[in-house]
């Protein structure tokens, strides 16, 4: 058991590892191992297409065992298991409903999606044609309204599958999308009370931060122009106080410098650890120790 | 003194109040505040300028809704920009809702080209081939959410059509006319123009950055405010030929296609809300310098 475990992927990334580094540096002399560097992309994202599927399944098992067990914060576990099941039934209706509306019927009552998916009206059918690269047109008019118009038949769905839709824009446009805006967005409102809290100019050090820190957030919004246009009237120094100016010789210099070596400390920290990972140095990734 | 050390312990209910005023206020009273469009958004938007017509631009959205205010904006510019020079943006996403931002912003940006096309079309901005409406599979398409981040990449500069046999809706790709070459060759990654990606944090730009050696194409980003600094770099090594930051960036970037856009709209709210956070951390550290003053006269 141990062997399948461990040994046998210990194996495939040694192997796959030593590879990738050969094809890589290989160049026209090793054509077959070159192409491998074109198969193996291929792999790994069949690979990771399946490891979303597994991390789903994983997600489900986790919280239908935490609400079967009533453990703490359980309620939370129920919320997401519907959320899940919701919008997965949903995403997956809408995703394959040509396959149950193949044909658009002339004469018929429809509703024509608008272009982003967003909102949709009742019309009913007059024309179906194709254009010249074979994509099916449909002359639609909509009720209450006399002139036709005309629209790609893939923006027409049957009843179903307009309601199918319009549940699915609520809950993406209408929650998840306006949920995940408005966590990103109090942030605005911890960093205002956390600097005010904790930004000390307790150093030389930190005065420099924050007179840099202040250039920048200056010199980022249209309002850094104003102050500059103020700050222009100091005598001798006046005209070269341009916040833009000075923030972006903050960014392109002292702070681009500070990043590259960030940068390049950090690649040098994938390198070796991944070694370690392809020589089998660092196994914790098998659940293990290292 | 004794104000500013009583200050200091000010309940942070009176500091969210205050920032959600900064903010609400100025959108209220429709205050608008110049732009100028700064050397890095100068540089995407000549670029994109100068590409002939017709040619095929690959856009990654690699981001999800929570950076949709801060990408979205620079998205539209950049998609309305390239429908107006008869560019064509292939959309495809790093981020497992790459495909719905895509659509969002090619949505709107083609709503901005249509109401926009007949004052473009006077003022003489439109490239010659443009057309007042612009059509999926022709103008443009969105190619979807794909796994693997730079192993995509990869699978993309030895066959671009490997991984897209299909658009997001399901529709072959293989007669879309953006594909077709004038030769009849394959599409491949050395017919895109530009490489621009809109990134909020890792399997962005950085993932075509890593295999600019396979794909030589140019690229730029799109990156959200915090994320400035970090691609700063790669805009001082040329391996980008500009970038639109932040919101700001979007702003800058619909000055110069004349768009007032939701970017130019948060300029004065985001500029108040700076303000007002300097303002605090000055209100702080008064408070902090007049706390030890006190202290020292104690002792």
């Amino acid at each position: 058991m141990l062997f399948i475990k461990r040994t046998v992927p210990l194996i495939i990334t040694f192997v796959t590892g030593i590879i990738m580094i050969i094809a890589f540096f290989s160049g026209p002399a090793l054509p077959t191992i070159k192409s491998l560097e074109e198969v193996f992309p291929k792999w790994i994202q069949i690979i990771m297409s399946f490891t979303m599927v597994l991390g789903a399944f994983s997600l489900l098992r986790i919280n239908l065992h935490k609400i079967s067990r009533k453990a703490d914060g359980w309620g939370y576990s129920l919320v997401l298991i519907i959320g899940f099941v919701t919008m997965a039934t949903l995403g997956f209706l809408s995703g394959s409903w040509p396959m149950f509306e193949k044909e658009v019927i002339v004469g018929q009552k429809y509703y024509l999606l608008s272009e982003n998916s967003q909102s949709s009206k009742p019309v009913t059918v007059s024309k179906v044609e194709k254009d010249a690269e074979g994509n099916v047109l449909v002359e639609v008019t909509p009720e209450g309204l006399t002139t036709p118009e005309r629209a790609p038949s893939d923006r027409l769905k049957g009843g179903f599958m307009n309601m199918v839709n319009s549940l699915q824009q609520i809950l993406f446009v209408g929650v998840f999308k306006n949920g995940q805006a408005t966590m990103f967005s109090l942030l605005a409102f911890f960093v205002a009370s956390a600097s005010f809290r904790a930004f000390r100019v307790k150093s030389k050090e930190a005065g420099l931060l924050m007179g840099a820190a202040f250039i920048v957030m200056l010199g980022n919004v249209p309002i850094g122009n104003l102050v500059s246009k103020y700050l222009a009237y100091i005598p001798f120094i006046g005209q070269y106080l341009d916040i833009a100016l000075i923030k972006e010789w903050i960014m392109a210099y002292p702070s681009s410098a500070a990043q590259s070596a960030i940068l390049i400390g950090a690649m040098l920290g994938v390198i070796s650890a991944s070694m370690k990972i392809i020589f089998g140095v660092e196994r914790s990734h098998l659940g293990g120790e290292s | 003194m004794e104000l500013f050390i009583k200050l200091k312990n000010l309940d942070r209910r009176w500091v969210f109040l205050c920032v959600a005023f900064s903010v609400m206020l100025p959108m209220i009273f429709k205050m608008d505040f110049p732009v100028f469009p700064g050397k890095n958004v100068e540089g995407l938007h000549k670029f994109v300028e100068q590409l002939p017509e017709g040619t095929r631009c690959f856009l990654s959205f690699d981001f999800d809704p929570a950076s949709e205010p801060e990408l979205g904006p620079s998205a539209i510019a950049i998609l309305t920009h390239m429908f107006r020079k008869n560019l064509k943006p292939m959309c495809g996403g790093n981020w497992p809702l790459g495909g719905e931002m895509a659509e969002a912003a090619l949505a709107k940006a083609s709503e901005v080209y249509k109401s926009t096309y007949e004052d473009m079309k006077k003022a003489g901005k439109l490239a010659a081939g443009c057309r007042p409406t612009v059509e999926k599979g022709i103008d443009y398409v969105n190619l979807g959410y794909k796994p693997g981040a730079i192993i995509h990449v990869k699978a993309l500069c030895s066959d671009f059509m490997g991984p897209y046999p299909q658009d997001r809706d399901g529709n072959s790709t293989k007669e879309m006319p953006i594909f077709m070459n004038h030769d009849g060759r394959k599409f491949e990654m050395s017919d895109v123009g530009i490489i621009v990606s809109f990134t909020a944090g890792t399997g962005g730009i950085e993932s075509f950055i890593s295999v600019a050696g396979e794909h030589k194409r140019p690229m730029a980003a799109g990156c959200t405010s915090v994320n400035i600094p970090r691609f700063v770099t790669y805009l001082q090594t040329g391996q980008l030929v500009g970038m639109t930051g932040g919101l700001p960036g979007a702003a800058e970037y619909e000055k110069l296609i004349e768009y007032f856009g939701k970017g130019r709209e948060g300029m004065a709210p985001q500029s108040i809300a700076h303000l007002i956070i300097m303002l605090f951390i000055i209100a702080g550290n008064i408070a902090f310098i007049a706390e030890q003053k006190k202290a020292k006269k104690k002792a």
